[in-house]
């Protein structure tokens, strides 16, 4: 059977589920609520056919005419599959979370609408068989998640929403403008690996293409936080908590982080990376990205800054893996695709839960609240476990491989970065396990209610993700697994076998 | 012929049917509003039957060149009827209520005539009378139904209609001295040169300018498109700005020749860039919602002049031009119906403080939505099939500040288009009244911004209509 409609069926089945749940009146909202599940229970079907048959050795590819000479390519490699599975899994989860998150909010439909928009792009983003195709569904990706970050529609939300407007439009202008000149100089930009442009016969001059490189990292780099240009993430924490968790973990960085990931590997290759040393700036710009990111993190008392600034640092692991040029901190860089966004989107659940629930959003009023909320703050404190670093969960698989991919290449100082870096996530995080666990209540708490904590829908997805932050790291041996998919994927990107590992 | 559908007929059908309506608006007043909606979708009818006949021409009258009314249907002018015809007919079936003023049904259908005229004309002379026809109805229905504001908009309008038709008249008159003919084959092919050439050119290209609302010459424009009526408004800047810039395009592609173009080239592209930046500044410090919408047509005007000024030497500038030009026209007059309906709702129009109308806007709210981004030229829209044609077009000439430059201006047009993305998000104050309007304007609206968007689809059949141009 041939499946080659597969790639755009995932991207149709979530733009057309967007559509239908606009037109689904405001009143009716438990018929809305099935029909958003219902699409994002369809989508994981169609990914894990795709994953189901890519494993089998297929691959599947859609090719739809757009500009003359310059096709739109949906297609399925084990980078993208990464990423789609990801984000199939995410925004079934996150749905749920969002029904109970929103059940006496305004504006549902428009909210669940562009929810689904902004998913369909970012299986866009994962699906792009080539940087045209990327671009269109990165800008899409901008104009979907807007709605989203104003959605209270308050003047502090429209003031953050125009911040948001101005980094991602300028990056998408990069981009855009990155792209152009890729095309005009050299015809194409299919998405191969071993990289495009390493592979090819002839290519442009060394100074174009390192112009090029600049640009198109620039235009990624808004949407991955790369320092000085993450100044838009901590004000977006304005939206909604389902908003948050989607575009910190799934969303917005994640196909910044991609793109850097695509642009390296497949438009440049990693001879050609190396050849032009375009590789040493790029771990650099990662490194102050990481330190600076933990910094500004530690001075935050609003627990969604601390954790938005903590994402700046931890998206950062990606590019700083890609850059390292070799093949274990690349697993490393790669795999934290996943591993960040089950571990962050699991903190954003929590940090909702307990402002819905509580009110709470400051970190010096949580004394105490582990009592009050037992299964949100566990979940929050194994994803927190995982941000530091430490095993059984998958921030330790990240770090351990970008470590020692960093220690095998003769780069010793990452190890270093890794260290200070893991230091600063436990200075950030460990006082807040401190606290809600150990701390006293103050006198005016609430007590804890008779029976649930919270609704189920609120804490039941991060218990779900906190779950699958330790089960990720124990069986990461499998083939099956997140680290298994990714070094499937390593080792065709350098073409060669590496360490012991199966 | 023994078909019924002899291209003969269909090239004078698409002027004779908006004629025969303006005679139906005069005899059943009563029913003029219907008559003149019902005219402009048969007029779309008959566009779209019309691209089976493209490659064909007729004399009207049955005289022939050099005596009578030639008209032609190419693959550019299919292209400039193809995006008219949808903004007639979806802005009249928007405008109910607007063509119901005295004599507004007439003129609307005299302006169809006009314009069907400028694009299927062969001839120099019969583009005048169709110029002067479009400029006389669009002058007076920017005066229906309106203030002293936009009484004042439509007079200054009409004299710079007047001083337009008037260059490019003396431009025909010095030209038909000179080679005793005004088919534009013909003229083109007796080869005028030095001032017998240069003269006329730039007679017919300033008056075209003016005409067209091109930088700096725009100084009429954004007060008489932003004082219409919406769907005036729409037309205006859709369709009848474009009807000049078209017989610009005309002018130096099939008459004038190549060489005189590239010499003029750098001209065309320096108005185009001081189009992009005066237009594109001024929107963005607009107050009121229909200045920056007609200021954002100043902008976007000057990526026309911009295509122009490389059409010589880049093959795809042609494509670039009519892209440009459709996705506007889509965009803009979608915009606009939009725009008025929700300046409406919100009971003002100043930009600030325009606030969400509400859930029964959705259709609206999508179509700015989507407007905004064909104009800004985000992907896959026709905005962005057009930028990107010109800037690897312009690339591979050599010209690598046009991707960078185009790039900008879209940020440009981002940052404008984002205030209306802000409105449409801001809750409305306690007391805003109750909005409700008919839907089908705003499915009309929704129906133009994705006819702008779907066009980003289809850049390699419109190349291929415009084969013969490049």
């Amino acid at each position: 059977m041939s499946l080659a409609w597969l790639p755009l069926a995932i991207v149709a089945t979530t733009l057309v589920s967007g559509v239908v749940i606009f037109l689904t009146p405001d009143r009716m909202v438990r018929t809305r609520a099935a029909l958003n599940l219902l699409g994002a229970v369809a989508t994981l079907g169609l990914v894990g056919l795709l994953v189901l048959g890519v494993s089998q050795g297929g691959s599947y590819s859609t090719r739809m005419p757009f500009l003359p000479g310059a096709p739109l390519v949906l297609q399925s490699d084990a980078l993208s599959l990464l990423f789609v599975g990801l984000s199939a899994v995410l925004w079934l989860v996150t749905t749920l979370y969002a029904v109970g998150y929103l059940r006496h909010g305004a504006h549902r439909p428009r909210f669940f609408g562009f929810f689904a928009f902004c998913v369909s792009a970012t299986m866009g983003v994962a699906l792009a068989g080539n940087l045209l195709t990327f671009l269109v569904f990165y800008e899409m990706l901008t104009i979907s998640t807007y709605p989203l970050v104003t959605h209270r529609g308050d003047a502090a939300s429209l003031r953050a929403g125009r911040i948001y407007l101005a980094y991602t439009l300028g990056g998408g202008a990069m981009l855009l403008l990155g792209t152009m000149l890729l095309y005009a100089l050299h015809g194409s930009g299919e998405f191969v690996v071993g990289g495009l442009l390493s592979l090819a016969e002839t290519r442009p001059g060394d100074g174009a293409l390192t112009l090029v490189f600049a640009v198109l990292i620039a235009g990624v780099g808004v949407k991955a936080a790369l320092v000085p240009l993450h100044g838009w993430l901590p004000v977006a924490m304005v939206a909604p908590a389902p908003v948050s968790a989607l575009l910190h973990a799934v969303a917005v960085v994640k196909a910044g982080a991609f793109g850097i990931v695509r642009i390296v590997y497949d438009i440049f290759g990693q001879t050609l990376a190396e050849t032009l040393h375009l590789l040493p700036p790029l771990s650099a710009v990662a490194a102050a990205t990481i330190l600076w990111g933990s910094i500004r993190a530690l001075g935050q008392n609003d627990l969604k800054r601390r954790l938005a600034y903590s994402t700046v640092s931890q998206v950062s692991y990606i590019a700083l893996g890609v850059s390292l040029a070799h093949p274990v901190a690349a697993l490393g860089g790669i795999i934290h695709l996943v591993h960040q966004g089950i571990m962050k989107i699991t903190l954003f659940f929590c940090a909702g839960a307990i402002a819905e629930t509580t009110g709470i959003k400051k970190i010096s009023d949580m004394d105490g609240l582990g009592a009050r909320m037992p299964w949100t703050m566990s979940a929050f404190t194994v994803a927190a476990v995982g941000m530091i670093g430490l095993p059984p969960t998958v921030g330790f698989v990240t770090k351990w491989h970008l470590s020692s991919g960093a220690l095998e290449s003769g780069q010793a100082w990452v190890m270093v970065l890794m260290l200070v870096s893991s230091g600063f996530n436990a200075a950030y995080f460990l006082p807040i396990i401190r606290r809600v666990w150990f701390a006293d209540p103050p006198a005016d708490a609430l007590p804890r209610p008779k029976g649930l904590e919270a609704s189920p829908l609120l804490f039941g997805p991060p218990a779900v993700t906190a779950g699958l932050t330790v089960l990720a790291a124990l069986f990461a041996e499998s083939r099956l697994s997140p680290l298994g998919w990714a070094e499937a994927l390593v080792l065709l990107e350098f073409g060669f076998a590496f360490g012991e590992t199966p | 012929m023994p078909t019924a559908a002899s291209p003969d007929a269909v090239l004078a059908a698409l002027v004779v049917l908006p004629l025969a309506a303006t005679l139906g608006t005069l005899v059943l007043p009563r029913l003029a509003p219907a008559v003149a909606t019902a005219a402009s979708w048969a007029n779309l009818a008959l566009v779209a039957f019309a691209f089976g006949t493209i490659g064909g021409e007729t004399w009207l009258a049955g005289w022939s060149a050099p005596l009578g009314i030639g008209l032609r249907l190419d693959g550019l002018a299919w292209v400039f009827l193809a995006f008219s015809a949808p903004v007639f007919a979806l802005a009249a079936s928007a405008g109910r209520a607007t063509l119901a003023e005295d004599g507004a049904a007439t003129l609307w259908t005299t302006l169809i005539a006009g314009v069907n005229a400028i694009f299927l004309g062969a001839d120099l002379f019969n583009l005048y009378v169709g110029l002067e026809v479009v400029s006389l109805s669009a002058t007076a229905l920017t005066a229906i139904g309106a203030g002293a504001a936009a009484a004042r908009a439509a007079l200054r309008y009409l004299f710079v209609g007047l001083g337009g038709s008037l260059l490019y008249l003396m431009a025909v008159a010095s030209i038909y001295r000179a080679t005793g003919t005004l088919d534009m084959g013909l003229v083109a092919s007796i080869g005028l040169q030095g001032p017998a050439l240069a003269a006329p050119l730039a007679f017919a290209t300033a008056g075209l300018l003016l005409k067209g609302g091109v930088a700096p010459f725009h100084f009429w424009l954004p007060p008489a498109h932003g004082n219409a009526a919406p769907i005036v408004s729409a037309a205006l800047s859709a369709v009848v700005v474009k009807t000049a810039l078209y017989v610009l395009l005309r002018l130096w592609l099939d008459v004038a020749p190549q060489t005189a173009l590239a010499d003029a080239a750098p001209i065309f592209r320096a108005l185009g860039l001081l189009a992009v930046v005066v237009g594109g500044v001024a929107a963005l410090r607009a107050l009121r919602l229909k200045a920056l919408i007609a200021y954002s047509t100043v902008a976007q005007l000057g990526y026309l002049a911009l295509a122009l000024g490389f059409a010589a030497e880049a093959p795809g500038a042609t494509v670039a031009f009519a892209a440009f030009a459709a996705a506007h026209a889509l965009a803009k007059s979608g915009l606009f119906v939009a725009a008025g309906m929700i300046a409406k709702a919100n009971g003002h129009d100043e930009v600030p403080r325009l606030a969400d109308p509400g859930a029964a806007y959705g259709p609206a709210k999508a179509a700015v939505a989507i407007a905004g981004g064909a104009l800004a030229g985000l992907p896959p829209t026709g905005g962005f099939l057009a930028k990107w044609t010109l800037a690897q077009d312009a690339a591979a000439a050599g010209a690598w500040w046009v991707a960078p430059t185009l790039v900008a201006a879209g940020l440009l047009t981002a940052a404008y288009m984002a205030r209306l993305a802000t409105a449409m998000m801001r809750d409305p104050p306690e007391d805003a009244p109750a909005g409700e309007d008919g839907p089908l304007r705003g499915w009309s609206a929704l129906a133009l911004a994705s006819a702008a968007l779907l066009l980003g689809f289809l850049g390699a059949p419109l190349a291929a209509l415009l084969e013969a141009e490049r």
